[in-house]
């Protein structure tokens, strides 16, 4: 679930071919039904919000700020 | 990391110690970004919430800080980053710093997500809904019980809004909390803003959650504004719990609703995490706030929860 809501070319890659995507990356079938009935649309915007907020974290502090607060 | 406003010295007479009375209370989250607001207009915010996260690296001068403002302001520390609902043991260095930044703050509470944050080593920057299964609420327990014993005490633990119904779920979002709540009798930070978007997003009545939740177990309120957003192919809308809008009224309707059913003081606090207006349009929201506790105070409801 992390890596579909976090990796775009892995997301597309199992929306195309859910079963063998699946399959190979050792979920069991049930797991895998679930997973298939998430509508694309709900995932793609779940995933597109996560990597919006990514993007938005402020850069960590130099090493500068670190040592000396400013 | 962020880094703590400094306190100028014309308003150390303005601080005072504020404490719990029983009575309602409204609140802001702290952002350095309002620290001057803050500090002219403590006599209007009855507590603060700090996010933890942003002081468990802290240089001596930025924990100066907050211990300065802990001394001062009723304050509690919230959490975003451990993940406690996910599926994997939550990591004991990073429930240490907790403990220390809790045992040097020495906060009202602390407080966490019931989300997960990561898997596999795969860091999803943000809080994720995991499947709501009977599995998922044993690892919780787990990883709450675990963070109460190294913290000291056990977290309030929120629920969160999401745009994806988690997979493979064999319970209701109601249901789960609740689970969690009775295995590890922690209490809900109950984020308004967040299940209304979710009730929103997913067809289904807000009131109906509120109906299937335990209210006794609520302390803190989180309410917060949103906005419309649409799926990529431009078709389906969703309401994205932002925190960079004003509250809208449902959000207040709500408050009213919670505070008439409940029994409890309540503190509700604001989330504002960016494009921040004028600290008058803050107090304007905390004023409206206030108004709508009142409001539902001022409503007998028979099925009144205990208090907790």
């Amino acid at each position: 679930m992390a890596r579909l809501l976090t990796d775009r070319a892995f997301r597309e890659e199992f929306l195309a071919a859910p079963q063998a995507v699946g399959a190979r990356e050792g979920l069991s079938e049930d797991q895998c039904r679930a997973v298939m009935a998430m509508p694309p649309r709900d995932l793609h915007t779940a995933a597109r919000s996560y990597a919006h907020k990514r993007q938005s974290k402020p850069r960590p502090a130099s090493w500068m700020r670190r040592m000396f607060g400013r | 990391m962020r880094q703590l406003g400094h306190v100028p010295q014309k308003w150390g007479p303005v601080l005072r110690k504020r404490t719990c009375t029983g009575k309602d209370r409204v609140g802001l989250g702290w952002r350095p970004e309002l620290a001057a607001g803050i500090f002219e207009a403590l006599d209007r915010i009855d507590v603060l919430e700090v996010v933890a996260d942003n002081y468990l690296e802290a240089n001596r001068a930025q924990r100066r800080g907050l211990n300065l403002m802990a001394q001062h302001a009723a304050l509690q520390l919230h959490c975003i980053d451990l993940g406690l609902a996910g599926a994997e043991e939550v990591a004991t260095a990073r429930l240490d710093r907790v403990a220390r930044l809790v045992d040097d703050v020495q906060p009202e509470g602390w407080s966490d997500h019931l989300a997960f944050v990561r898997a596999g080593g795969i860091e999803i920057g943000h809080l994720a809904a995991p499947p709501r299964t009977q599995e998922s609420v044993e690892s919780a327990t787990r990883n709450l019980r675990k963070a109460a014993r190294i913290v000291g005490s056990m977290p309030a633990m929120e629920n969160i809004a999401t745009l994806v119904e988690p997979p493979g779920s064999t319970l209701s979002e109601a249901d789960w909390i609740s689970h969690i709540i009775a295995a590890t009798g922690c209490g809900l930070l109950l984020d308004v803003h967040n299940f209304y978007a979710n009730a929103v997003n997913f067809g289904t009545e807000p009131l109906s959650f509120l109906d299937a939740i335990p209210l006794e177990r609520v302390a803190t309120l989180h309410i917060a504004g949103g906005r419309w957003i649409t799926s990529p192919d431009g078709v389906k809308p969703y309401l994205l719990d932002d925190h960079l809008h004003a509250v809208t009224e449902p959000v207040y309707a709500l408050l009213t609703e919670i505070a008439a059913r409940a029994a409890q003081p309540l503190t509700v606090i604001l989330e504002r995490d960016g494009e921040y207006p004028a600290m008058p349009e803050l107090l304007q929201e905390l004023d409206r706030a206030r108004a709508a506790l009142a409001k539902g105070r001022a409503i007998a409801r028979p099925e009144r929860a205990d208090a907790g």
